[in-house]
């Protein structure tokens, strides 16, 4: 199996403080990997370092290197706008552009890619809003505002607008901590289908739900990745006595 | 630690599967006082085919008991792992019921025989198996590995003492066409016990799945290599 993202050696600090400990792991292709821990143990920045958004933050510093498909995003002369558009991000939040159509919120990555055709522009859209299962709920109202939309549409709006630019890596932090149980079954669902085409690494508090959807997981603790391994070992016979006091709630 | 909702829900489980292991306790140490003190009262086989009834009785309710609380705690790790095995071990508990029911039926026919050389042999089996029965249940409860080991390793010893039997009660019908009867009845007994003693082997080598997640002591020692 290809190795779709290499993460080696990676710290990261938010001014003086040391928040990413020299962690390392590797995910290949088709996989979902959930990044489970207590909160304020790194995850969020840990995945943020995957697509250069740590950097966004001001006096943030993180050192070490981050493969995709090969490429060192930390490399020389990598622009970090490229690399955004190879790793998709979803966050906790659903957050539509306010101010854009249902159709807009998805064509917009495909506009600013260089896409103008309007019969391409219709295609895509029709083929993401379909991948991100929401294609049936929204087909007949494509001007309406994205902010129209449910909870749970949106997330999966977002989860389209994201999938547009055919990312080969999608990142999805919480996504559906902010949604009611079946919104966030049809997400996890979606997550089984999108897994075919595009890795997926999600952070999630739910320990169920990573036990649900992922292949793998990482046990992450102040900053240092502590286990990292096949879920079902995970949750059945981690090797680490941290990783068991966390999975079986009694951390702390 | 903190009070957890976790832990309460284990504590009934192992409350449980006490109620469990001490009717099976209380089953083996009804035969054994037959066998020992040989007196078989008319109500002797109805004590033991009640106390059967309890086990299977206690064996649903456990499993009951299991079935809810992994839909409500969805444990994981050693929590997962402890109430996957208490789900198996409660079958092997209920089969030790069954076949103490049958050493019962068969401790009425033998009394009536009369004493034999292998008579001691009974005894010696049947206080192995009381005390691997005891052990194996107090080594998961503690999740004691070491425990568990010698009651598996005890396990041969009474596979030696059946094997030990069998070529005497063969001898001593061969000599004596009276005693095929005894003979039969002892063989059999000893098979039951003898069986006993592979479930009580079950029961400790849960212990090291509950543990370590393998299930047993040699792949645990692998796990280190
Ligand atoms: N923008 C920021 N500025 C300063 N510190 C931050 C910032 N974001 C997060 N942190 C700190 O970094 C650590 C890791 O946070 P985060 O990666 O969000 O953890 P998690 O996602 O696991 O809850 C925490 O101690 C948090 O307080
Ligand atoms: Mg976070």
């Amino acid at each position: 199996m290809k190795q779709v993202v290499e993460v080696k050696g990676v710290s990261a600090w938010f001014g003086s403080l040391h928040v990413l400990k020299e962690v390392s792991f590797s995910v290949h292709e088709n996989e979902v990997v959930a990044l489970i821990g207590p909160s304020g143990c790194g995850k969020s920045t840990l995945i943020r370092c995957l697509n250069r958004l740590h950097e966004e933050v001001q006096d943030a510093k993180i050192s070490g290197q981050v493969f995709l498909e090969g490429q060192n995003i930390y490399g020389p002369n990598v622009d970090a706008v490229t690399i955004r558009r190879r790793v998709g991000m979803v966050f906790q939040k659903p957050n539509p552009f306010p101010g854009l159509s249902i159709f807009d919120n998805v064509a917009i990555g495909l506009k600013l890619a260089g896409v103008h055709n309007k019969a391409i522009l219709q295609e895509r859209v029709e083929e993401c809003l379909m991948k991100a299962a929401l294609w049936g709920e929204v087909k007949d109202k494509l001007k309406n505002p994205g902010l129209s939309l449910s909870g749970g549409q949106q997330q999966r709006l977002c989860i389209a607008r994201a999938l547009a630019v055919s990312p080969p890596v999608l990142l999805m932090d919480e996504p559906t901590s902010a949604l009611d149980p079946l919104s966030t079954a049809s997400i996890e669902e979606l997550i089984a289908q999108l897994k075919k085409t595009v890795t997926i690494i999600i952070v999630t508090h739910n320990m169920q739900q990573a036990a649900r959807i992922s292949d793998k997981t990482a046990f992450m603790l102040n900053g240092e990745l502590v286990e990292y391994g096949r879920t079902t070992e995970i949750f059945t016979q981690p090797r680490m006595e941290q990783t068991e006091r966390y999975i079986t709630g009694r951390f702390g | 630690m903190t009070d957890l909702r976790i832990d309460r829900t284990l504590e009934n489980v192992e409350k449980e599967f006490l109620t469990l292991g001490s009717l099976v306790e209380n089953i083996l140490s009804q035969i054994s006082e037959l066998i020992k003190k040989r007196k078989f009262a008319p109500d002797s086989l109805e004590l033991v085919l009640d106390c059967e009834k309890k086990i299977n009785n206690q064996d649903r309710r456990l499993l009951k008991v299991c079935t809810e609380s992994l839909a409500k705690e969805s444990p994981f790790g050693m929590d997962l792992r402890f109430i996957i095995a208490v789900m198996k071990l409660s079958a092997d508990l209920e089969r030790m019921g069954d076949q103490s029911r049958n050493i019962a039926y068969l401790i009425k026919d033998y009394l009536n025989h009369t004493t034999t050389k292998v008579d001691q042999d009974i005894i010696e089996m049947c206080n192995q198996v009381q005390w691997m029965v005891r052990t194996s249940i107090e080594a998961f409860m503690k999740r004691d590995v070491l425990l568990a080991e010698r009651v598996r390793e005890n396990d041969q010893i009474v596979d030696d003492i059946l094997a030990d039997m069998r070529s005497k009660c063969t001898d001593m019908m061969k000599q004596d066409t009276q005693l095929v009867e005894t003979g039969i009845d002892q063989i059999m007994m000893a098979k039951n016990f003898e069986r006993i003693a592979d479930h009580a082997t079950n029961v400790a080598e849960e212990v090291f799945f509950v543990v370590r997640g393998h299930q047993s002591f040699d792949s645990y020692k692998g796990d280190n290599l």
